[in-house]
């Protein structure tokens, strides 16, 4: 099956000199939603805007389903519908007439249906007639989303698309971008929030300084760079012998974590269990992909 | 498969947006036109008397209508790439597009004729008014009201990727387009500009597309008809082709 999109030795310099992404090889399969994580500045958005033809690549090659941005342009575009981080809004026209433009550039001049559909989708069908500009910041941002699904793109590319929106707002977004990829459509997405990629995606990049260091699905990252921690609250303070290795204990040596199934782990328990000391409560808690984003991103 | 749709689409767009502001795109000129017809022509056509072998009055007239075309081509262009600029909308309602640099170009442009040309069928209908006249070429007259609006389409197009701001939009204008009109023989004939200026004149573009349209409309110019019309085709393709060439490249647009 011909990939979403493949990306292979992509390298961005800037004029200013800075090298953004460098020999980045990326593949997303079609019908997958992808999520790149990173941290301000790693280059997500610069990656994206390439894929999207806002952006200038210095070197390498970048197909849109087989569709070469260097030979077929206008076709890699006809493919894929993009959001922008920064909400840009057409203030000349109604939120409807918006959508009806949009379509036009894709080709579309009988849409009004699916335009329609989608304002619902949006919950944006009661302020079709009014001015872009008269909506509040989260109904600009669904527009911005509605327009970039005008064409029925076979891959979205979303750029931090819940960036600044409400907690209810987030929710239905996802609820809706969950729709969507469940009919077809390949979905990427770049986010802050790490919740979001956790919850959404089905494989997950992480880019750092313009390199891509770990790629894979979210259970996969979870097993390679995450790892589970024991918590024991013990009935009475205890002194423990040093041979059982690297455990970290509370102030009042009454609680005692460490991590799950490492060999102090195996020590405490077997202690714990020769000498029959009560644990009064025990907790296992694993990382969460936060976690591994912030381990893998965090610079030595 | 060539989206010529998507150019129809958004060349409408850059229709739209200046019909539903037509109080400050088409009105305006038109109290313009109004106020330079009554002093320029009311008031020193009788002093100035023949001009080229034609009342000063009906001398002027295609000069306003041509300077109109000018202005607001020129604006219609520059202006909506700059509050694309502005409003950031040049990501995704212009670089993303599915569209060629050709037909970007093309919509862009052919919006800006559509204005300049209204412009300028006001300008000349309220002229009419004042001072009844009629079409000596009628078929050069269109052609040359075309080649006008194109030039300064593709002018304020190439101003428009240029520029960061909407000051630098006004430095064009007013630091260049304004004097190159003024000097183009908007209002009189360069032969009245003394020597040095009138040397000056001979490589003002506005000069041939503005003597290329007053032959056109009343049968008079200063150069033969053949090198205005040259002239001013010969820019235009040009301009046509340096703007394709910079879409392409992205120039200042694209990082």
């Amino acid at each position: 099956m011909i990939p979403a999109l493949k990306i292979v030795n992509l390298n961005k310099k800037f004029a200013n000199d800075v090298h953004a992404l460098k020999a980045v090889d990326l593949q997303v399969e079609s019908g997958e939603f992808f999520s790149i994580l990173g941290p301000n500045g790693a280059g997500k958005s610069t990656l994206i805007n390439i894929a999207a033809q806002v952006v200038k690549k210095s070197s390498g090659l970048v197909e849109v389903f087989g569709h070469s941005i260097d030979d077929f342009p206008q076709q890699a575009k006809l493919l894929l519908g993009y959001t922008p981080q920064e909400i840009a809004l057409d203030s000349f026209f109604s939120v409807r007439e918006v959508l009806i433009n949009h379509s036009g550039y894709y080709g579309f001049s009988a849409n009004l249906e699916w335009i329609d559909h989608l304002l619902e989708q949006l919950h944006l069908s009661t302020y079709a007639n009014r001015n872009s500009k008269e909506l509040s910041g989260g109904m600009k941002r669904r527009l911005t989303i509605a327009k970039a699904l005008v064409h029925r793109p076979k891959l979205l590319i979303l750029d931090e698309p819940t960036a600044g929106v409400d907690v209810s707002l987030r929710h239905s977004l996802w609820k809706f971008i969950r729709e969507l990829h469940q009919s077809g459509t390949t979905i990427i997405l770049t986010t802050h929030y790490i919740e979001e990629a956790q919850k959404l995606a089905d494989r997950v990049a992480i880019i750092r300084d313009g390199e891509i260091i770990a790629c894979d699905n979210t259970q996969q990252l979870l097993k390679l760079f995450g790892s589970r921690r024991f918590e024991f609250n013990l009935s009475k303070e205890i002194a423990m012998p040093d041979t059982l290795g690297p455990l970290t204990f509370s102030e009042d040596r009454l609680m005692v974590s460490g991590e799950y199934r490492s060999e102090s782990a195996k020590s405490l328990f077997g202690w714990l269990s020769d000498n029959s000391h009560l644990v009064a409560d025990v907790r296992i808690e694993s990382e969460q992909l936060e976690d591994v984003f912030l381990k893998l991103t965090e610079k030595s | 498969m060539i989206n010529w749709y998507g150019c129809w689409a958004l060349f409408k767009r850059e229709c739209r947006r200046f019909i539903n502001v037509w109080a400050q795109t088409l009105g305006a000129p038109l109290i313009s036109a109004m106020l330079y017809f009554v002093v320029f022509g009311a008031a020193l056509g009788s002093r100035i008397g023949i001009t080229d072998g034609v009342p000063y009055t009906l001398y002027l007239i295609p000069g306003l209508a041509a300077m109109g075309m000018i202005q607001h081509s020129y604006q219609n262009t520059s202006s909506s790439l700059i509050q694309m600029r502005y409003l950031g909308m040049l990501d995704a309602d212009f670089l993303a597009l599915p569209l060629t640099p050709l037909q970007i170009v093309l919509a862009f442009v052919s919006a800006s004729m559509v204005r300049g040309t209204m412009v300028g069928s006001v300008i000349l209908l309220v002229s009419w008014c004042f001072f009844p006249y009629s079409i000596a070429h009628p078929l050069l007259f269109i052609l040359s009201s075309l080649v006008i609006s194109a030039i300064f389409g593709l002018i304020g197009f190439i101003s428009g990727m240029w520029a960061r701001s909407f000051d630098n939009i006004s430095f064009i204008s007013n630091f260049i387009l304004t004097p190159m009109v003024y000097f183009g023989g908007v209002f009189f004939s360069i032969s009245m500009l003394p020597e040095g200026w009138r040397t000056v004149a001979i490589f003002n573009p506005v000069f041939y597309a503005v003597d290329m349209f007053r032959y056109a409309m009343i049968n008079t110019g200063q150069s033969a008809f053949y090198l205005s019309s040259s002239a001013a085709i010969g820019i235009m393709a040009g301009l046509f082709i340096l703007a394709v060439w910079l879409v392409n490249r992205g120039w200042r647009i694209k990082a």
